[in-house]
């Protein structure tokens, strides 16, 4: 986990302080913004898994972690195959060229996005 | 959702129709990883295609093949397509494939997203190349679109739109590709996978998501933002309305730059597993590799405007600097591979002639890079062929003979079936020896001069460097239908490669080829980055694995 703290960690010091010497060397906004946001993302969760998952020791941090370690840890269910991720894909593509092509196109789109939206969800509940 | 699946038996008996149904409705990584592959390999015939069509059209001064506006079409849609539809997303699908085997995971952390990610990146790249048929024809800017030239005036139809909305769908399939990376990378490990013992394509797919993160955001900004402009009277980069046509390039060099590392950074990881299976030896200096990823990781952040040094808005000093600076971290990697080979027990199969290919190659792009990183020098390289040159060895040097280095390496794993080494080999030295006779001679057509992006030049001093160029990329061609004739009969014969031909080092080689449903029925223990080749001489010293020249242990976890 520390591993992981640090690498979000360097994300932040790097975007705050490139972004801090950019803003001074050239009183550019946009650069800076995108820097800053930069460091922003890295804060975000590096601070997240500090505050929570600091002390967290986990059997795959472990250095001599064995599988009965990790027998039982829920790690969440594998779909089998599902079909809305290509219908609401279909449903972006065709919502966005409606934007080009006419708006019924983002019509028929917007109808395949949320009727696959719909789809995914009650898949997941089930 | 349904957590049936069908006995082996079973699948083997389905109609074509029925298994058809299963990729289309696939959310296992393994498919996902081959549709991004096998989509990208398409996408670079394409391509390709359009690069023999434009050196065919350089072979002579003047203008005798296609028109003016069709060859701005090429040279952006070929642009476009190497770097969004080919490049860039092969390396997130050997990503999806490879990393939850090398980090003993089951499967993506997010498997439906995952799905959707491959699908809306192939509906964007239908949508980009289907717009040769658009009314104007397909984009005419350059891959780079700069405003106002993409404007509503510039570019008038709707070809302009669908590259807008191509390049819009492929960036947010990154993005999401990226987050299920590194979540699969963090939260999946198998016990004892420490970050410090994952393989080094794993890290750098790991570095390359945060690129994809923080970088292709400001682009899917920047492409709507001129959208806007085009369609609903935005005026972002409309000066007469108080716009900034500067801030375009900004927003896209801001994603850009990175961008180069993201088609990079995967492959340095390919080559970085593959040098030490055919040397025998492990890897020279782990810890130091990740470090330099992360650096150049940073540092690529923060020389985006090096590309803007002749706009005289950007302060040339700071992005020369920190372009010169990328040059440290790149030299260590050549020190990990150099010193992996040093008194090892080289064998040259086809991934490690690739491996070598890319190590020449893109040291020539690397230096290259340095000298345009230097401002003043960059005023005379500016949109000269020069440019065109080097970019070509980073990406087509470095990344695309590291992409062949990963196809022949992975391949077995993949399907189960070897590929021919003798015509494997052929095909490398006909690539190695068509890639440099085609670029090497931009080189000095650049130095002498000669414009970018123009369908014609003055006979004289360009044009035997032309020649020669354009007689390389038929060799190229040449080395491709090679390839393909490798591909279609290691299909066709069917060799078993057996689980691991290499004696490779990292966990997909203790698994089955192709691995079952769900990667592994058993896991080795893992001590070190090599568990794989740690189990396999585990009689040697049993619970004292091989631990020559792992990371750091102290600063472990």
């Amino acid at each position: 986990m520390r591993t992981s703290i640090g690498y979000w960690g360097y994300v932040c010091v790097f975007g705050f302080v490139v972004g801090a010497i950019y803003w001074f060397l050239t009183y550019e906004p946009a650069g800076t913004l995108l820097l800053i946001f930069m460091g922003l993302c890295g804060l975000v969760i590096s601070g997240y898994l500090f505050v929570r998952a600091r002390s967290l020791s986990l059997p795959e941090d472990d250095r001599e972690g064995t599988f009965e370690d990790a027998a039982g840890v829920p790690i969440g269910r594998f779909s089998a195959g599902s079909v809305w991720p290509v219908l609401m894909g279909l449903g972006i593509a065709l919502g966005l060229q409606g934007f080009i092509f006419g708006r019924w196109l983002l019509v028929a789109g917007g109808v395949l996005f949320v009727w696959a939206t719909i789809g995914l969800m009650q898949e997941s509940r089930g | 959702m349904s957590e049936t699946t069908l006995p082996a038996a079973v699948h083997e008996h389905r109609t074509r129709a029925a298994r058809l149904l299963d990729v289309i409705t696939t959310t296992n990584h393994k498919t996902i990883g081959l549709l991004y592959i096998w989509a990208s390999l398409v996408f670079f015939l394409a391509g390709g295609l359009m690069a023999e069509l434009m050196r065919t059209e350089l072979a002579t001064p003047a203008l005798n093949l296609v028109s003016r506006q069709t060859y701005n079409e090429l040279f952006t849609i070929h642009g476009t397509t190497m770097i969004f539809l080919f490049i860039a997303p092969i390396g997130l699908g050997f990503g999806n494939y490879l990393v939850p085997l090398q980090i003993g995971a089951p499967d993506m952390a997010f498997p439906r997203l995952n799905a959707l990610s491959v699908w809306l990146f192939i509906l964007g790249g239908v949508t980009i190349l289907s717009s040769f048929g658009a009314s104007h024809g397909a984009a005419a800017v350059g891959w780079t679109a700069y405003a106002p030239l993409s404007g509503a005036t510039g570019s008038p139809g709707p070809g302009m739109d669908m590259w807008i909305m191509g390049v819009l769908l492929t960036s947010i399939a990154s993005i999401m590709t990226a987050v299920n990376l590194m979540a699969t990378v963090f939260m999946l490990r198998a016990p004892g996978m420490t970050m410090w013992r994952m393989s080094l394509f794993t890290w750098n797919i790991l570095i390359t998501s945060i690129l994809i993160l923080v970088a292709f955001p400001p682009l899917a900004a920047a492409v709507s933002m001129l959208f806007i402009d085009r369609h609903f009277q935005g005026h972002f980069f409309d000066p007469s309305h108080g716009g900034s046509v500067i801030l375009y390039q900004h927003l896209f060099w801001f994603f850009g730059h990175p961008e180069v590392y993201v088609m990079v950074l995967p492959w340095f990881g390919v080559v970085t597993d593959i040098i030490p299976v055919f040397s025998r030896k492990p890897i020279f200096g782990y810890a130091g590799f990740v470090l330099a990823s992360l650096a150049i990781a940073g540092l690529s952040m923060s020389v985006w405007a090096h590309h803007m040094f002749t706009t005289g808005l950007v302060d040339n000093a700071f992005f020369s600097i920190m372009s010169f600076l990328i040059a440290v971290p790149t030299g260590i990697k050549f020190f990990n591979w150099i010193g992996t080979m040093w008194r090892g027990k080289l064998t040259f199969e086809t991934p490690m002639l690739f491996c070598l290919g890319f190590m020449a190659n893109f040291l020539i792009g690397g230096i290259t890079g340095v000298m345009l990183a230097s401002a003043p020098a960059d005023y005379d390289f500016q949109d000269t062929y020069f440019v065109v040159a080097h970019m070509h060895y980073v990406l087509g040097g470095g990344s695309l003979f590291a992409i062949f280095a990963a196809f022949f390496f992975w391949f077995p794993k993949m399907t189960g079936f070897r590929l021919n080494e003798r015509l494997g080999k052929a095909f490398f030295w006909i690539t190695e020896i068509g890639f440099n006779l085609t670029f090497w001679p931009l080189f000095i057509s650049g130095l002498r001069g000669m414009q970018r992006r123009v369908a014609e030049y003055p006979p004289g001093i360009y044009t035997t460097p032309n020649q020669l160029s354009t007689l390389g990329a038929y060799v190229m061609a040449v080395g491709v239908i090679v390839f393909l004739v490798c591909v279609v009969q290691a299909f066709r014969k069917k060799i078993p490669a057996g689980d691991d031909p290499w004696g490779g080092y990292t966990l997909e080689w203790v698994t089955t080829s192709p691995p079952p449903e769900h990667n592994f029925e058993w896991l080795p223990p893992i001590r070190s980055e090599r568990p794989a080749f740690d189990w396999r001489h585990r009689e040697t010293g049993p619970g004292t694995p091989a631990e020559v020249g792992v990371g750091p242990p102290v600063v472990s976890t």
